[in-house]
């Protein structure tokens, strides 16, 4: 198709999964990575049972104000949808127990179109795919459980190739600059693709499942 | 050049009134826009209106802008006081220059609640907004406010297609057309329909076609009586964006909450016609035709498409619509 935005995977790159590279590119982010987790955990703690601080029901009620024509969320009424706030929609209605109001088959249908020829995962429509949107869409598939509805090889590959051989990390896309951001949400799409080498991902708070297992936490999913 | 505070002072409510008093000598200004014009030359108003046309020198926007943005908010922050003729005036100027500065357009609604502004004044507004800025959020938002008025349904049609016309793949746009299809027109098939003329003239996308489809969901949803006519309507060949609407009959023939659908479903059998109850007549006519969808005549129609010699643009629809079958529709079998 003439004008169809997208990338080309060279043949030389990347295709296998470089875990140890990886470690060392975050390891060297920053020596207090374990302080930095275990304060995620005490805050998470804290936010939990403050759900009565807010109005909820009034809450929900703005965001599925949000909700658009092709079932997907924009930031405002009538804006247009976008996978970033389609994620953090579909993780809110699961949080509040409310994923029963979405239309799964139009979202996931809008989702699954994201997926361009080159595996990886736009943010929507007539954009250039993006390593981290293998993240917001692939989790928001995986809440309103329509996640087979994305070739998973093909976005596998995808994720693979955006990788740095050298510096360990992921970029946005093949051959980009690497980043912390991208490396997270590569890692966490590889994890929601069922990759053995790395630990189950929740896909509502992008947690390792273990974690969210301790402390009792089990956001709904559709199936 | 004005500098000094009680210059900008002096240029802007001359400005704000000139920009009043324009509207007021031409009521049938249908266009905004900004000419650019980095020094003022020679002592006269930036305020320039030709043909219908009504321009801003870019070199005032500097003092205007901040000015006026400064005085409503002190308004609002009742440290000072304008009158409703002010408010009118400065919130029409504020939103020539920045149509998404909401806390202008919630004045503009206070007034008009309390009748100091004619609904025609702002629904005029909003439009020559959009003829500068057809994306603007908060202008077409605006526009929701007035669902209880008599205004005529196809002039907001046009707002739309006007303003999907100027900017390519206006999401907005196509939005608030929805909009006015479910709270004004109710799902009268006439105002769904697009008109033909606007559909000669924009460019063919997914946009479109996922618009179209909802469109007609809207309308199905509301006119199930007449689904069979709509039904040969969209399998006419050559309608270009026929297959998204195609997509929506074939999925609500197939899964419509309505009470007057008979749920026995014989299990393992693939979507059938005959679980359906339909008025007598209308199934009759419509198994004579063959134009009830089902699965098997939906893939054929799809490679017929694509064997065909139609344009690139309807076999990539054919193919998206055949992985719409196969992903979704096969799900619920």
């Amino acid at each position: 198709i003439a004008q169809l935005k997208d990338v080309i995977i060279k043949p030389d790159a990347p295709s296998s999964l470089l875990l140890d590279k990886h470690a060392d590119y975050i390891a060297a982010y920053g020596s207090k990575k374990d302080d930095y987790v275990n304060n995620i955990h005490l805050k998470y703690d804290n936010a939990i049972g403050k759900m009565d601080t807010i109005n909820v029901d009034k809450a929900v009620e703005f965001v599925l104000s949000c909700m658009n024509f092709d079932g997907g969320f924009g930031c405002r009424p009538g804006s247009e949808s976008h996978a970033g706030q389609i994620y953090c929609c579909t993780g809110f209605l699961s949080l509040t127990g409310q994923l029963h109001q979405l239309n799964a088959d139009l979202l996931g249908w809008w989702l699954c179109e994201r997926q361009l020829p080159s595996g990886g995962l736009n943010g929507r429509p007539e954009k250039l795919p993006d390593v981290c949107y293998s993240w917001w869409v692939l989790a928001s598939l995986k809440i309103i459980g329509r996640i087979h509805w994305i070739d998973k090889a093909k976005l596998r590959r995808f994720i693979l190739a955006c990788q740095d051989e050298e510096t360990g990390g992921f970029a946005d896309r093949p051959g980009d600059m690497v980043d912390p951001f991208h490396t997270l949400f590569g890692v966490a799409g590889l994890s929601l693709l069922g990759d053995e080498q790395i630990k189950a991902v929740n896909p509502v708070l992008c947690m390792p499942e273990d974690v969210l297992q301790r402390i009792g936490l089990q956001p709904d999913l559709l199936s | 050049m004005a500098e000094s505070k009680e210059e900008v002072d002096v240029l802007v409510q001359r400005v704000v009134k000139d920009i009043s008093s324009a509207f007021k000598r031409h009521p049938n200004i249908d266009e905004i826009g900004l000419i650019q014009c980095p020094e003022a030359r020679y002592n006269r108003s930036p305020i320039v209106l030709v043909e219908n046309k009504l321009g801003v020198e870019s070199w005032c926007v500097k003092f205007l802008l901040p000015y006026v943005h400064n005085k409503l908010l002190l308004y609002r922050q009742r440290k000072h006081w304008l009158d409703r003729e002010a408010l009118v005036d400065i919130t029409c100027t504020l939103l020539l220059l920045n149509p998404d500065f909401t806390t202008a357009w919630n004045v503009r609604k206070e007034l008009l609640q309390c009748g100091a502004l004619n609904p025609e004044r702002d629904l005029y507004l909003s439009k020559l907004a959009l003829t500068k800025f057809p994306k603007s959020p908060e202008t077409w938002i605006h526009r929701w406010a007035f669902s209880g008025t008599g205004r005529l349904i196809h002039q907001e049609m046009k707002v739309c297609s006007d303003a999907a016309c100027r900017y390519p793949s206006n999401y907005n746009a196509w939005s608030h057309r929805i909009w006015v299809l479910q709270h004004m027109a109710k799902g009268d098939i006439k105002v769904g329909l697009l008109d033909e003329a606007a559909a000669v003239k924009l460019p063919r996308s997914f946009l479109i076609e996922g618009f179209i489809g909802q469109a007609f969901r809207v309308i199905l949803d509301v006119n199930f009586a007449f689904i069979f006519l709509l039904i040969f309507f969209l399998f006419r060949p050559g309608f270009y964006a026929s297959l998204s609407p195609r997509r929506h009959v074939f999925y609500l023939y197939h899964h419509l909450e309505d009470s007057r659908v008979d749920r026995r479903r014989h299990v393992g059998v693939p979507m059938e016609v005959d679980g359906v109850s339909f008025p007598d007549h209308d199934s009759k006519r419509l198994r004579r035709g063959g134009l009830l969808p089902s699965l098997q005549n939906e893939h054929t129609f799809i490679n017929s498409t694509l064997n065909s010699s139609c344009n690139p643009e309807q076999k990539n629809f054919a193919l998206v619509y055949r992985k719409w079958l196969d992903t979704v529709v096969s799900a619920h079998q």
